[in-house]
């Protein structure tokens, strides 16, 4: 069995945080068009590539859980708000503005308190 | 993009449905053991992934409906029903830390909320015009 300290499975989710919200942003896409998404997907990939993607960053957490605490590792999940907001940004041209910023933040925090907690 | 409140709602249903999928999984985790044959006679496992598979499905149509960076972080309201699922169903014990989390999720995703295109006369008169 590979031995992966906490440490590792820290980094190894960090580097491949953006793959969820990547994930996202292909579903988001592919629902442009359900029809051709779910009835032609070898031309229009994007819908299930984003399940896909979804899915492989699910397995990743699932598994780095087995190397570290739930307290150490849940905080990382508020890196996918920061991405996913970047990214809509970048892809949709969805406005930001200070409402939006203020809201992510506060889920942030939370999401700090809530592994401080447990 | 104007956001719907339907796709607002969808989230929401979305979140409570994902949230009692994770307590199925904790419950599967549980009673987990590696052998193939009996993975698939994890009913807590099975009722997981159905759980999840019918949230991934409302998520998908909710995203047609609406921005991206407004129904994401609505997804975090599924720490309020696990918080809440985990303490009345589980038994696990809820502290200060725990309560006060729940609450800022609420703020924060009100002001995500607020945010959303379409969600003051002022933004929807401008999205009107468009």
């Amino acid at each position: 069995m590979i031995n992966i300290t906490p440490l590792i499975a820290i980094i190894i989710l960090i580097v491949t945080s953006p793959l969820g919200p990547y994930g996202m942003i292909f579903i988001k896409y592919g629902t442009k068009d359900l029809r051709k998404s779910i009835f032609h997907p070898i031309k229009n990939y994007h819908l299930f590539l984003g399940f896909f993607m979804l899915g492989v960053s699910f397995i990743l957490y699932a598994v780095m859980l087995r190397f570290a605490d739930v307290t150490t590792l849940y905080p990382l999940t508020a890196l996918g708000y920061v991405w996913t907001t970047f990214l809509s940004v970048k892809h949709f041209n969805e406005k930001i503005n200070i409402y939006k910023i203020i809201g992510i933040s506060l889920i942030i925090i939370s999401i700090i308190l809530v592994s401080i907690g447990s | 993009m104007v956001t719907s409140k339907f796709a607002i709602m969808g989230m929401v249903i979305c979140t409570l449905i994902t949230a009692a999928g994770q307590i199925f999984l904790k419950l599967a985790a549980d009673n987990f053991s590696p052998d193939l044959s009996l993975v698939f006679k994890n009913y807590y496992l099975m009722a997981a992934l159905i759980l999840y598979a019918i949230g991934l499905v409302i998520m998908t149509l909710c995203y047609k409906y609406g921005e991206l960076s407004v129904l994401y972080p609505i997804i975090s309201l599924s720490f309020i029903w696990v918080s809440l699922l985990s303490f009345f169903w589980l038994g696990e014990s809820l502290n200060a830390f725990k309560i006060g989390g729940v609450v800022l999720t609420v703020l924060g995703v009100s002001f995500v909320g607020k945010g959303a295109n379409g969600s003051t006369k002022r933004n929807t008169n401008r999205s009107r015009k468009r």
